[in-house]
């Protein structure tokens, strides 16, 4: 297992190569350069060379991209040319707001998500699971921009329970996590009464009712951590696209965090931050798709004996 | 009285939509110590009749109409759930067809024969007595039981049908009803589990119905044989009827006949021409006159009684012009 573990990390080395390759080619091949949009359109040409030579931009872009490569190595990510901080101070800041928005939002999502699935299944046609039918079809279509502004309509504006903007206090918090775990949870419900009704017509079900096992037992003894395994998946993924992928929430409920950052530095062509945070979003992609493997081989004795 | 007995049971599947009569009105009883086989093509209703015994039917799907099942006394169509629990597994037994999908891939083989034990635990034995009995049973059907940590994709076909087998003998059942123990398992292992059934049937004291559609099977290890076809037992005899007596149903005579022959130097197998019949379709008069090659113009409109010679029965018209 250790052997399995050591390997996984050691090819997120060749993967992050190949992704600050295509980045970097990305960027490059975008018009505009930075010094322009750093000293607007009208400043004097002279100047805008002058600045790219100090960025380094008038260098070919494989000298540029063996350059950052061997700076990445040693942990240097650059300084933002906005702001004028190191790129990993930038991160680091923003992280953790995005990072407590998504903890928070797997966690509100797996907590009603799952057991509605659940029970959903289990109660096959049932009035409750027409109604979480048709609730998550309506929470999973609605846009997160629009869900966001109605909580802050009702809550901020209408009730006065809530703040609607900031990251002071964990009530800020509330809305937000709402917004992106409600229909992440439609979805998960979606998908554990799926793969609950998948298992439990699976011949081994058979054999345990066959046995004499009662109802709740075939549930939780037989039919749960089978069905789980693809809904754990599911959470990693969503789990690791949050992190990057909270713009509209971060946007909507004022929050600075690295969703946010991101975007801005695109639209400024703030080359350092966008290398900085697709690597730092990419190594912690791996992680994460390497800690759902984990958890799988905990669960499954099949795929632990793979992984030996 | 008779272990098991089965009156008029009728079954149906149906989608709201569409409705399979799958059985169609099957009588049987079963003795202590006694094998039944049922015998037919896909299709016929021998698992659906096994599994309304232990009422494990497809709970939307699935209805019992009409008939009763009767258990050692008990009318099991009558019991709650929680009633019917304490049956299964406990005095009637089930093996599965398909040993590979028949075992839960995530908990290992002790655990899953410990399971049985512990749920129908009456004497209230302790925890190292239950793990003994394990150990016991595994013994029993040739598996080490050091083995009892692994899980089910660490054994063979034959090992997994081995360990099924011991899950279903855990209790020391009244009643093992087999469905296609076999089917899934290649001949020379077929072969071992069957004597193995077999021996553990005498030492037990068990009674079973063993499910199947090879005739060798049958000859091997059955007391009684009924025929199924569409969901109706065409056949009805002992041992000897069947294998000694040459009167048959024209069907049991097509099966017959569709086995090949050592001696013979055919080029090709004589299978019985044509399908079953659609099961939400049924013809009229006997349901095996469209394929049936001693058909009359009486087959086509009247259905047959069984007609009844000794323990022998055979539901077929031309044995009623043999009695008049």
């Amino acid at each position: 297992m250790a052997k399995y573990v050591v390997k996984r990390l050691l090819l997120i080395i060749p993967i992050i190569l190949l992704v600050i390759f295509i980045v970097f080619n990305i960027l490059n091949i975008t018009p505009g350069d930075p010094a322009t949009i750093i000293l607007g359109k009208d400043a004097p040409q002279e100047a805008i060379d002058q600045l790219n030579k100090e960025l380094g931009m008038d260098k070919p872009v494989m000298q540029r991209y063996l350059k950052y490569v061997t700076d990445a190595a040693k942990l240097d990510f650059g300084t933002s040319y906005r702001s004028g901080k190191s790129v990993s101070e930038e991160i680091l800041s923003k992280f953790p707001t995005t990072l407590k928005l998504a903890i928070l939002s797997v966690i509100v999502s797996s907590l009603i998500g799952i057991p509605l699935g659940i029970v959903s299944a289990i109660r096959q046609y049932s009035v409750l699971d027409v109604t979480l039918t048709v609730s998550s079809l309506f929470l999973a279509s609605v846009p997160g921009f629009w869900l966001g502004l109605m909580l802050i309509l009702i809550f901020s504006l209408m009730l006065g329970l809530l703040p609607s903007n900031g990251i002071g206090s964990i009530k800020h918090y509330i809305m937000p996590v709402l917004t992106l775990g409600l229909p992440s949870a439609a979805f998960l419900a979606r998908m554990t009464r799926t793969t609950m009704l998948e298992t439990m017509r699976q011949d081994y079900i058979r054999t345990a009712k066959a046995k004499g096992a009662s109802k709740s037992r075939i549930i939780n003894k037989h039919a749960l951590k089978n069905a789980l395994m693809p809904v754990i998946t599911m959470l990693g993924m969503s789990f690791a696209g949050l992190l990057g992928g909270t713009i509209v929430v971060e946007l909507v409920f004022g929050m600075p965090g690295l969703g946010s950052t991101i975007i801005t530095a695109i639209k400024m062509k703030d080359i350092p931050i966008v290398m900085g945070s697709t690597v730092f979003l990419s190594i912690l992609f791996m992680i994460i798709m390497l800690i759902v493997d984990l958890i799988y081989a905990f669960i499954d004795p099949r795929i632990k004996a793979q992984l030996k | 009285m008779s272990l098991l007995e089965i009156k008029d049971l009728e079954i149906i599947y149906t989608n709201g939509k569409n409705v399979v009569q799958a059985v169609n009105g099957i009588n049987f009883t079963l003795d202590k110590k006694e094998t039944l086989g049922l015998v037919g093509e896909t299709g016929a209703g021998k698992t659906t009749t096994a599994l309304s015994i232990l009422r494990l039917l497809p709970e939307r799907t699935g209805k019992i109409i009409n008939g009763s099942v009767n258990f050692d006394g008990i009318p099991l169509l009558d019991l709650n759930e929680r009633e019917m629990q304490s049956i299964r597994g406990a005095r009637i037994a089930m093996i599965f067809q398909d040993p590979m999908t028949s075992l839960n891939p995530v908990l290992t083989v002790g655990e899953q024969i410990e399971e049985a034990l512990m749920l129908h635990n009456i004497d209230n034995e302790s925890k190292e007595e239950i793990t003994k009995r394990v150990d016991e049973i595994l013994t029993l059907v040739g598996i080490n039981p050091e083995r009892k940590k692994n899980y089910p994709h660490e054994f063979s076909g034959g090992m997994k049908q081995r360990v099924v087998i011991a899950m279903s003998l855990a209790c020391s059942p009244e009643l093992l009803i087999a469905d296609e123990p076999t089917t899934a398992l290649d001949v020379t292992i077929q072969a071992q589990v069957l004597d193995m059934m077999e021996e553990l049937k005498q030492k037990l004291d068990m009674s079973m119905i063993m499910i199947t559609h090879d005739l060798g099977v049958v000859a091997k290890t059955c007391d009684k044989v009924a025929v199924l076809y569409a969901g109706e037992i065409i056949e009805y005899g002992t041992f000897e009827d069947f294998f000694i007596n040459k009167a048959h149903h024209p069907y049991t005579e097509g099966l017959f006949g569709s086995i090949p022959s050592i001696e013979d130097d055919a080029e090709r197998l004589t299978p019985i021409e044509g399908l079953m019949p659609d099961p939400t379709e049924l013809p009229e008069g006997c349901k095996f006159h469209p394929r049936c090659p001693k058909c009359m113009e009486k087959c086509k409109t009247e259905k047959p009684k069984d007609f009844i010679k000794g323990t022998h029965s055979i539901k077929c018209h031309l044995f009623a012009e043999e009695e008049n």
